[in-house]
């Protein structure tokens, strides 16, 4: 709700800014010093995590799933970042850009660390590489060059996914086959799977990002610890293809005891004001009998009383 | 007390002047049948009317979904309001050990028990479904003002009746030596009623305490009663209810009412009953005293009902107010103020204007006003919800009662008015053995 507004509001800024910019779409010149700077944070896999986290939070807004050219509809549109064009610039380009900014796209300079520019940079690198994940690690977004023939070749058969909780590291692992020609069952690589969480009003997604199966047709997500599941933790899983168009539709569901247990309290049994009369607050009920008993019970008193009025003398 | 004691020759002759004069009006009313004839005449009328609206449910009322109360629920606060009087005479003043009250406390507490029983019956004559009025008691939720009116209304009824009815014990016996001529039947009232009295020392003990008691316990639940029908009010959200002093805003002006009312009732025995001798001049002066205290009470919480929220003026009381002060109510808001509050409770600090012809038709005003108010306090709030009206029929807009809702409600008048009659043929409307000690008459012999 909140990002909606949030993207709302930058989207009808930039709208603006675009406007006011006229359709600029006069090619990016960097300064060549500038050009030429190398990356100076070490790779590694943390950090190219660190980097995807980084990427979620600040730039997928506007410049949508990296390969999927899915970004915000803006002139010029922002680059996807697994694209040619994107990929094509030098490190030291990309980060004098991301600090300064242009048109719609916002200046980082101030916003994050120049560390964490770097990251997210050598995130953006790794998107070019082969993703060698294995089952049950989280795998990245972008299909590597091979499995999206792999991933081409499947079209028009029929998958079917399994899906498989992991008790020791609580994770999800969804594996997806497929017929071959000849009959034989074969591991589905380079198929997108996203996996939810039934809640009452709709799914709640697990990560935010859809990973592909790998070559063994396996992907897997681990599930965060601290969810709420039912009174005893459990939660209602499911996984399904996330390019159902692409791909053919197939789900699996799972039950899981792996959220925390929620605390069920009715509370239309508790002791409220506007609660039904039978869980009306004590204090009320004793207060409204107590009050009866003294006023009635005073004027049965006076009563019994006054009957004696009626006795003879003694 | 320093009452001079009479010498038993002058007691015996002191009593039978009292007992004379005051129990005169029992044997001789003229009028009496054909003023009953009267009152049945608007029970049959008002009866036929409930039998409307029980067949054809309250659509022939003009309640709709906005003002779903209307002016029997006004007239409900008024009955009520108006029974306050008996805790404020006999109560209030008796405790303080006022001693001119004696001739006034029988037609305080007549008034209390007629409106109080019969505000318990205009609210059945409120409901669409009278058969279902048990469900308050089975299902009524203790958190609802709803119920605790119930409750308090009732029991309110039985101390108001007890207070009645003890001081006419010795009284009964009175009646049962001095007028043994009576039908069958009433004098068997008597009988039930004087329990064996004989004036023993013991005896006046025990009835003393007993209306001692009572006069206490019936201050909290005589406040009870007023309170929680305002709380009926004050414990909704709405903009011109959501007040916080409605309980001693109501209780204020309910004393006006009762005060107003006494003093008709005052004028109408003195007169009718000819009791000049014992409701006097001095009287009426005491009684136009105290409905200026009163009022001058009522005017300060009104000062603080309105003016407080008319300063701040929040939107949806503004709403209310701008139709209070300048709106479609105004005339009636303003008449009420001032000619039946402001105007009359000024004129009453003048002792030439504190003489009962004068003092009768100011109060007939500040009743007016008294019942004004309570119709003005319910209906116009419910005209301007939280939430817009829209696309509702044209009726839900407006509330002007049909001529069923004035007829069910002109209905309780007289049944409030047969009421007293009816006790105040049954019973003298002074109290006899308190007048006959007032003026030092022997205890021993008041039986
Ligand atoms: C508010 C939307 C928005 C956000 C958020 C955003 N960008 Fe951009 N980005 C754009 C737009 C629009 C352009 C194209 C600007 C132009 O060419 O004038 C752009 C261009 C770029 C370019 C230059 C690409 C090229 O082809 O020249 C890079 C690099 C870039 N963004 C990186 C990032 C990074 C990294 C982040 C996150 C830290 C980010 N952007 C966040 C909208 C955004």
């Amino acid at each position: 709700m909140k990002s909606n507004l949030k993207l709302f509001l930058a989207l009808s800024l930039l709208w603006s800014a675009t406007l006011v910019m006229g359709q600029a779409t006069v090619p990016w010149q960097v300064p060549a010093a500038k050009k030429s700077v190398k990356n100076p944070v070490a790779v590694s896999p943390a950090v190219i995590e660190k980097g995807k986290s980084l990427y979620i939070t600040h730039c997928k807004s506007c410049h949508g799933d990296p390969g999927k050219g899915n970004g915000l509809p803006l002139v010029p549109k922002p680059t996807d970042p697994a694209s040619d064009k994107y990929q094509g610039q030098t490190d030291g380009e990309m980060f004098f850009k991301i600090q300064t900014g242009r048109g719609a796209m916002p200046k980082f300079a101030e916003v994050i660390s120049d560390n964490d520019k770097w990251s997210i940079i050598h995130f953006v690198r790794s998107l070019k590489k082969k993703s060698s994940a294995g089952a049950g690690e989280i795998i990245l977004d972008t299909l590597p060059a091979d499995l999206s023939v792999a991933s081409a070749s499947l079209s028009g058969q029929p998958i079917t996914l399994k899906l498989k909780y992991r008790d020791s590291d609580t994770s999800l692992i969804a594996t997806l086959t497929i017929v071959n020609e000849e009959g034989e069952t074969v591991p589905a690589p380079g198929v997108p799977v996203a996996f939810f969480i039934r809640r009452y009003f709709g799914n709640l997604p697990i990560s935010e990002e859809v990973d592909h199966t790998n070559q063994e047709g396996r992907v897997g997500v681990s599930i965060p610890r601290n969810l709420p599941g039912d009174t005893s933790g459990m939660l209602h899983i499911f996984a399904r293809i996330a390019e159902p168009d692409k791909f053919g539709a197939a789900s699996d569901s799972i039950d899981a005891i792996c959220g925390k247990p929620s605390v069920m309290v009715n509370i239309t049994e508790e002791r409220t004001l506007w609660g039904r009369s039978r869980v009306a607050p004590l204090y009320i009920i004793i207060t409204f009998f107590g009050a009866l008993l003294i006023v009635w019970g005073t004027m049965g008193y006076v009563v019994m009383n006054v009957m004696k009025i009626a006795k003879k003398e003694a | 007390m320093s009452v001079n004691k009479l010498s038993t020759e002058e007691s015996y002759k002191s009593l039978d002047k009292i007992e004379t004069d005051l129990l005169r009006p029992m044997t001789h009313h003229k009028g009496f049948e054909l003023w009953i004839l009267f009152l049945i005449l608007i029970f049959i009328v008002g009866g036929y009317a409930y039998f409307i609206q029980l067949r054809d449910g309250l659509g022939v009322t003009a309640m709709r979904d906005y003002s779903s109360w209307g002016m029997y629920i006004g007239n409900f606060v008024f009955f009520v309001a108006a029974s306050l009087i008996g805790m404020f005479i006999s109560s209030v003043l008796g405790l303080l050990k006022i001693k001119w009250i004696t001739p006034i406390t029988r037609i305080a507490e007549m008034i209390a028990l007629a409106f109080a029983m019969w505000a318990g019956i205009v609210i059945v004559i409120d409901m669409g479904r009278p058969d279902r009025l048990l469900n308050v008691f089975l299902h009524g939720r203790f958190q609802s003002p709803i119920l605790w009116d119930v409750t308090v209304v009732s029991t309110y009824v039985a101390i108001s009746l007890l207070l009645l009815l003890l001081p006419l014990i010795p009284d009964a016996a009175i009646i049962r030596r001095r007028l043994p001529n009576l039908p069958k039947w009433q004098m068997k009232i008597y009988d039930l009623l004087y329990l064996g009295w004989e004036a023993r020392p013991e005896q006046y003990r025990i009835i003393k305490k007993a209306m001692r008691i009572l006069a206490i316990l019936i201050i909290p639940v005589a406040l009870a009663i007023h309170t929680v029908t305002s709380w009926l009010f004050a414990a909704t959200l709405r903009a011109g209810w959501d007040s916080a002093i409605f309980g001693p805003y109501f209780v204020s002006g309910a004393f006006v009412a009762g005060v107003a009312a006494v003093i008709i009732a005052m004028y109408f025995f003195r007169y009718n009953y000819k009791l000049s001798d014992y409701i006097t001049d001095f009287h009426f002066n005491r009684m136009g005293q105290v409905l200026v205290l009163v009022s001058a009470i009522y005017i300060y919480f009104n000062l603080n009902e309105y003016f407080v929220p008319a300063y701040k003026m929040r939107t949806a009381e503004k709403l209310h107010l701008d139709e209070m002060f300048t709106g479609h109510w105004a005339i009636l808001y303003w008449f009420t103020q001032i000619a039946c509050l402001a105007i009359p409770s000024f004129l009453l600090i003048f002792k030439r204007m504190r003489r009962p012809f004068t003092m009768l038709w100011l109060s007939v005003l500040v009743l007016i006003g008294a019942w004004l108010k309570r119709f003005l306090i319910v209906v116009p709030v419910q005209q301007h919800p939280y939430l817009p009206i829209q696309n509702v029929p044209e009726s839900f807009h407006h509330y002007i009662p049909t001529g069923i809702e004035i007829t069910l409600t002109i209905l309780p008048f007289a049944g409030v008015l047969l009421i007293i009659t009816i006790i105040a043929k049954l019973f003298p409307v002074i109290s006899v053995w308190e007048i006959a000690h007032e003026k030092g008459v022997d205890e021993s012999i008041i039986k």
